[in-house]
């Protein structure tokens, strides 16, 4: 070999290892490394998107849509692909839409994220505006978003949903779970340029939408209720308020009003305070009220009859050193137990209470569901505030008979008030129909607890008979109805203050049920600190007359006292559906100039159906604006050309 | 010389599948590059190009292939090309710079890349000169300077350009040669400490390179900055594992690697062939090599010894420099992987040097 031959092979030798090196670090970087470099590809390469299922509706017990999710768009933008921040932030401020000022665009443009949030969840409409500025590094992502058709109504049951679709309060909270459905995720391939590159087709979980929640609430009961309880509460410019409606015979709540109030479809512009649904999450002392649970054990434990008689004295008891007095400085004398009841004589249901006893009044106050919650499908529910018997003083079974010294929902006094109405049969109150899904097939309905025995049926039609007494000739004659016969108690509580009870501030209300002999609905109001009167006669039996009234008319109850003449319901269905639309009463809405959603949604809410033709916004509609058309009438509307 | 005898058709169809990888792999990895820069319906606009070239280059071949190799020998042709190739050189030097370096000379309708011609040109010339005074290798003025210094200005020329890498083929091609005509270890041994120390001081001349020598050091260090060719390189590889991603999936392709048809077209057949296909490439030029130089071992002139050597040796040391350069064990240097990347220089150039090899494998045994 010569020597060229021997120095080609030594070139050979150095090339070969020189491969061999190459091939050594294949194996590393392909095989060793592997998962650490298909990690860090991952990671730039690939962005996990959550895909939000759309939201349940809920739904009233006549299938009315009280809240449902409604297409929407949201607006991101990367601020690292935007040079001039200053102006782009201008641009976007001038969509009027969008409520935000440049200086407020532009702070959130100056993050070094490379994703900012600049709206959530507005219209398609103002989306579409801010696509039109063609601004690059600004996208946007479909979303839903949360609507109340009917804006306030019922508006502390249904709750209300923050911005990433949780639900915060209400049955939004508490049937999150159902109506929330399942959030699906997609893998999205993005390349350098930040661009979305590929929706990776395996990978992808589909979202599965959310059921629907059916309410026991009927939304004419619940606007009856809510009207008249606004109506008090205005005039006597009282701080806050309840009003329920329940049906006595199964528990169902036909209505759950609270003041104050909010839209939660804008639930920010709102104190949190407005939120709080009081009926059920607020203890009050129920004051007289609560004497029929003392009545009622009197008479269970044949302690006293409607007709005994009871030395009321000179309009004060004084037991240890407390002294009860009568309202408004009574001095009753000999009344009857039907007259103690109907007169709401202080004095008079202690000393029954005296002669039961702290251990049997306290066994019945348990009974009738005091100081334990009733279990309703509804989040943040008080227990009530009942001392327990080890704990109480020497006056405490004086206080509790009337209502002092314990506390209680609103909800659990109606309950108690319904137990009478049932024959002694306490119910279970609920606000959940079912949950269906999205074929109304049922796949769910909440367990409830069998009615229970909690006095005598005796007893019970004894104590019937002194609550129709009460608004016959007692205290709540303001609660009387001309079609029906109604029993009821009025309350009149000081309200409790430090070290004692206030002298100005008070709780009115008035619960009670009806039709009196066979009764359909459970009804109370409390209306707190109203100014310029005080008790629950005056100021809360007229408002439970009106929700009485308005609602068995609608319900269709027959009239159990004999009529005259017949009454022509007002046109409560009308009014109802024309609420969200507050300013246009009976009148035809102006749908010019809306798109095809937003006119369905206007013309819906006045109790409209739609005929549509075209695509685009509305240019005509028949009949026209402002002509008088009566609710469920049809219009017609054209749409044309683009926005 | 009439004897008629076959070429080597390993080394032909080696070449061709290298040939043919490269224009697959370049589809693959210009597609949405191509769509990007040029409109949603030129996916192909690379490979169309490269295919154009591939004419052009696959024409050059046969012509070689088939040339009385008596003509390669020719002092006259040997000499017009090299000054041919320098002027070429020259004249790039007064185009526009492109991305920073002046290696094209600009035609209406293409560019050239005349250092990629210079490169067997060079070779060429090389072997002449060591052919006629292989006896004398040891002498400074009869072989040694006339080579150096034509190395050196080719070499000097190229540089000027800016493109260390294809220089410092060059110039370790020329290396080569001369060690294998049989230069005195005393001399290597000279030559190493003289250049040794200049290469050192002409890296750290100029900041690009040194900056491109530490991120090779370490690309994670700077994974965005300077390390970020290096980091990207690794990353398409290592995903790509013992069976890759497929054909067309690569994602690195995607904008994070730049120049993915180019300069770092291996990592994306890492990635989308895996371990298999980028061995499977490492293999299919390691027999290539073997067969160039077997050409050089059983040619029968020194001419044709050297030529085959020198040409293999410009096509090994390219393939090895840029799939180390890929597996980050050197700097990012800009130099393509022959008949593989991108370029139409570089596919004439290195087609070229195989027409070359063809037709001397005809007259060895």
């Amino acid at each position: 070999m010569t020597l060229s031959q021997k120095r080609v092979i030594q070139i050979f030798a150095v090339l070969a290892a020189w491969a061999v090196i190459v091939i050594a670090r294949l194996i590393q970087v392909q095989f060793v490394l592997h998962d650490h470099y298909t990690n860090r590809a991952q990671r730039q390469q690939e962005r996990t998107l959550a895909l939000n299922p759309m939201r349940g509706s809920i739904l009233d017990s006549r299938g009315r849509v009280l809240a449902e999710s409604v297409a929407a768009e949201s607006v991101y933008a990367d601020p690292q692909a935007i040079a001039n921040r200053k102006s782009v932030a201008a641009r976007l401020a001038s969509v009027a839409g969008l409520r935000m000022s440049a200086r407020e665009v532009e702070a959130k443009l100056r993050s070094d994220a490379g994703f900012v949030w600049i709206a959530r969840q507005i219209p398609l409409a103002v989306a579409d505006e801010v696509r039109k500025l063609k601004i690059s590094g600004v996208d946007f992502i479909d979303e839903h978003a949360r609507a109340y058709p009917r804006g306030t109504l019922a508006a502390n049951v249904i709750g209300h949903v923050g911005v990433d679709g949780e639900g915060l309060a209400g049955v939004e909270h508490s049937f999150d779970s159902y109506v929330r459905g399942k959030a699906g995720k997609v893998t999205v391939l993005r390349d350098a340029r930040r661009g979305m590159y590929l929706v990776g087709g395996e990978g992808a979980n589909r979202p599965v939408d959310g059921n629907d929640v059916v309410l026991t609430i009927d939304g004419v009961v619940q606007f009856i209720a809510e009207r008249a309880l606004a109506n008090v509460v205005t005039r006597y410019r009282a701080v806050s308020g309840t009003a329920i409606v329940m049906d006595t015979r199964d528990g169902r709540i036909l209505a759950m009003a609270s003041l104050p109030t909010f839209d939660p479809n804008r639930f920010g512009d709102f104190p949190p305070a407005s939120w709080r649904n009081r009926a059920v999450q607020d203890n009050y002392e129920p004051g007289s009220t609560f004497k029929i649970v003392a009545a009622a054990a009197g008479i269970e434990e044949r302690i006293v009859t409607p007709s005994q008689m009871i030395h009321c004295g000179e309009g004060a008891i004084r037991i240890a050193n407390l002294e009860i007095n009568e309202h408004g400085g009574h001095r009753y004398g000999l009344l009857s137990f039907a007259e103690v009841l109907a007169k709401s004589s202080n004095v008079g249901t202690v000393k029954v209470a005296l002669a039961l006893g702290d251990r049997r009044l306290y066994d019945y106050v348990r009974r009738f569901g005091f100081g334990e919650r009733t279990g309703i499908e509804l989040p943040g529910e008080a227990n009530g505030i009942l001392r327990h018997i080890s704990r109480w003083s020497q006056v405490s079974v004086a206080s509790i008979s009337i209502g002092q010294e314990i506390g209680a929902t609103p909800l659990q006094v109606v309950r108690a008030m319904a137990t009478v109405a049932n024959g002694g049969m306490s119910v279970q109150p609920r606000i959940i129909e079912k949950v269906v899904d999205g074929e109304g097939r049922t796949i769910a309905t909440p367990k409830r607890a069998e009615p229970k025995r909690v006095i005598s049926e005796r007893t019970a039609a004894v104590l019937n008979e002194m609550l129709k007494g009460v608004v016959e000739h007692g205290t709540g004659m303001q609660a009387a109805l001309a079609e029906h016969v109604v029993a009821g108690k009025t309350g009149t509580s000081q309200k409790a203050v430090r070290g004692g009870y206030s002298a100005d501030r008070f709780i009115a209300s008035f619960a009670g049920y009806v039709p009196a002999d066979r009764p359909r609905l459970a009804i109370l109001v409390t209306v707190d600190e109203p100014k310029g009167e005080q008790y629950g006669g005056v100021i809360a039996a007229p408002a439970f007359r009106e929700i009485a009234e308005a609602s068995l008319r609608y319900l269709r109850v027959t009239p159990s006292i004999p009529q005259r003449s017949i009454t022509v319901a007002p046109p409560l269905l009308a009014a109802f559906s024309q609420r969200p639309v507050a300013a246009e009463r009976s009148a035809v809405p102006d749908l010019r100039g809306l798109d095809a959603r937003a006119a369905v949604a206007r013309a819906t809410a006045s109790g409209l159906t739609v005929e549509a033709v075209g695509s685009g916004v509305v240019t005509s509609q028949q009949p026209g604006a402002g002509e008088a058309l009566p609710a469920g009438g049809r219009i017609a509307i054209i749409l044309a050309g683009a926005m | 010389m009439s004897r008629k005898l076959t070429y080597d058709s390993y080394l032909f169809g080696a070449a061709m599948l290298i040939v043919v990888v490269g224009i697959v792999m370049i589809y693959s990895a210009s597609a949405i590059l191509a769509t990007q820069k040029f409109g949603a319906g030129n996916p192909y606009h690379f490979m169309t190009r490269q295919l154009i070239w591939l004419f052009a280059g696959g024409a050059a071949m046969f012509l070689l292939m088939h040339l009385d190799t008596s003509l390669l020998h020719d002092r006259r042709i040997v000499y017009s090309a090299l000054a041919l190739v320098g002027l070429g050189l020259v004249m790039a030097l007064f185009q526009g710079p492109v991305n920073g370096t002046h290696r094209w000379i600009i035609l209406p309708w293409f560019q050239i890349q005349p250092s990629e011609f210079a490169k067997p040109v060079v070779v060429l010339f090389i072997a002449s000169i060591l052919a006629r005074r292989e006896e004398r290798v040891n002498e400074l003025t009869a072989t040694l300077l006339p080579v150096g210094s034509v190395l050196a200005l080719f070499a000097g020329l190229i540089l000027l350009g800016r493109d260390f890498g294809t220089a410092s083929v060059l110039m370790v091609v020329g290396v080569g040669m001369i060690f294998a005509a049989g230069v005195s270890w005393r001399l290597i041994g000279l030559f190493m400490i003289a250049f040794v120390p200049a290469a050192i001081a002409l890296v750290f001349s100029a900041a690009y390179r040194r900056d491109r020598l530490f991120s090779f050091l370490n690309p994670e260090a700077d994974p965005l900055g300077k390390g970020f060719q290096a980091l990207q390189s690794l990353i398409a590889l290592g995903t790509g594992g013992l069976k890759g991603l497929g054909i067309g999936n690569g994602r690195q392709k995607l904008f994070f690697l730049p120049e993915p048809h180019t300069d770092f077209i291996f990592s994306i057949i890492g990635e989308e062939l895996g371990f298999i296909g980028a061995f499977a490439l490492v293999g299919l030029f390691a027999f290539l090599v073997w067969r160039g130089l077997r050409v050089a071992q059983l040619s029968r002139d020194r001419f044709a010894f050297y030529t085959a050597l020198g040409l293999t040796l410009m096509i090994a040391l390219q393939a090895l420099v840029n799939m180390s350069v890929a597996l980050c064990l050197l700097p990012t240097k800009g130099i393509g992987l022959p008949m593989v990347s991108y370029g139409g220089s570089s596919l004439v150039a290195s087609l070229i040097a195989v027409g070359i090899l063809l037709n001397l494998s005809q007259q060895s045994t």
